[in-house]
């Protein structure tokens, strides 16, 4: 049977790099989807998840409920992803290397065709106009197959508003992304 | 399936699962040092716990030592000695242990005259 997040914070808190690794690879793709939320970017989402992990560890003393850990990791993960969003805005502001930046990370990926990669640009800026709270349930849902129950949870909210955020994060997702606005941008 | 979930595969990034894999095992790599730091910090209860081994080691060797001192030495001189004469006591002190007895003050006073060994 699998050790519980209590068991794995504690083994993880004597530097035991295996109960570590199965914190990472439990949690990562919620921390990844509350960064993408945040960020809008997948790979910043991807930096922003590394960094948190490590401060998680860093600080793991200050886990007062390790059975939480999940939540825990979460608000350090949206503290760094907000950090990071910052620290972009300020850096894309100075300079003026932006589309260049993102014309060489698509060549680091050549097997993504232009429509996915427009694909990808659209839901990211429709992703960023949503309220954040919106942001986190309609990534946490839709992308990581979370359940109202378990984003109700982990985000300290009612599982109604959840409900109700996530209905109204779809219908302005969808008319953002089928608005001809949005399609003139492409 | 939900028909009303938005597809967001393309921002998906870690649905693969090679790739989830390769991020977790570059932020374990990452965490190496912490881990490590962590791994080699002993609490006191440790740092007490690895001592008892050395501990007793050292105190079974020591005890072997003695036990061992103990049997080759001549015990046939010393059996034959009476205790004052093995703590080399002054003969007016060996005298009143032999009897029993507290010294008086003229005992003391003849001892002192006398001159104590």
């Amino acid at each position: 049977m699998a050790d519980s997040d209590a068991q794995r914070v504690a083994r993880a808190l004597r530097g035991d790099p295996d109960a570590f690794g199965e914190l990472v690879r439990a949690h990562l793709r919620a921390a990844q989807g509350i960064a993408l939320a945040a960020l809008g970017d997948p790979a910043d989402a991807e930096d922003v998840c590394q960094e948190a992990f490590i401060v998680a560890l860093e600080r793991l003393e200050d886990c007062r409920d390790p059975a939480r850990f999940a939540p825990w990791l979460f608000r350090i993960v949206r503290n760094r992803a907000h950090n990071h969003r910052r620290y972009r805005r300020l850096r894309e502001t100075a300079s003026l290397d932006a589309p260049a930046a993102l014309a060489a990370r698509s060549r680091d990926d050549p097997d993504r065709d232009l429509e996915r990669s427009q694909l990808r640009q659209t839901l990211s800026e429709a992703l960023q106009e949503l309220p954040e709270v919106q942001r986190e349930i309609v990534v946490l849902h839709d992308m990581n197959g979370w359940k109202h129950r378990e984003i109700a949870d982990v985000l300290g909210i009612p599982e109604g508003t959840v409900r109700a955020h996530l209905s109204y994060a779809r219908q302005a997702l969808r008319a953002r992304m089928n608005s001809g606005e949005l399609r003139g941008k492409d | 399936m939900d028909q009303d979930r938005i597809d967001f595969s393309a921002l998906d990034t870690l649905a693969d699962a090679q790739a989830h894999e390769r991020l977790a095992v570059r932020i374990v790599n990452a965490a190496s040092a912490e881990l490590g730091r962590r791994a080699n910090m002993l609490s006191p209860f440790a740092a007490i716990a690895g001592w008892t081994v050395p501990a007793l080691s050292a105190a079974a060797l020591i005890a072997g030592l003695a036990l061992a001192t103990l049997a080759t030495v001549d015990r046939s001189a010393a059996e034959d000695r009476t205790m004052p004469e093995a703590l080399r006591l002054p003969a007016p002190v060996a005298g009143w242990l032999s009897e029993d007895r507290s010294p008086t003050n003229s005992d003391l006073i003849l001892a002192v005259e006398g001159g104590l060994p």
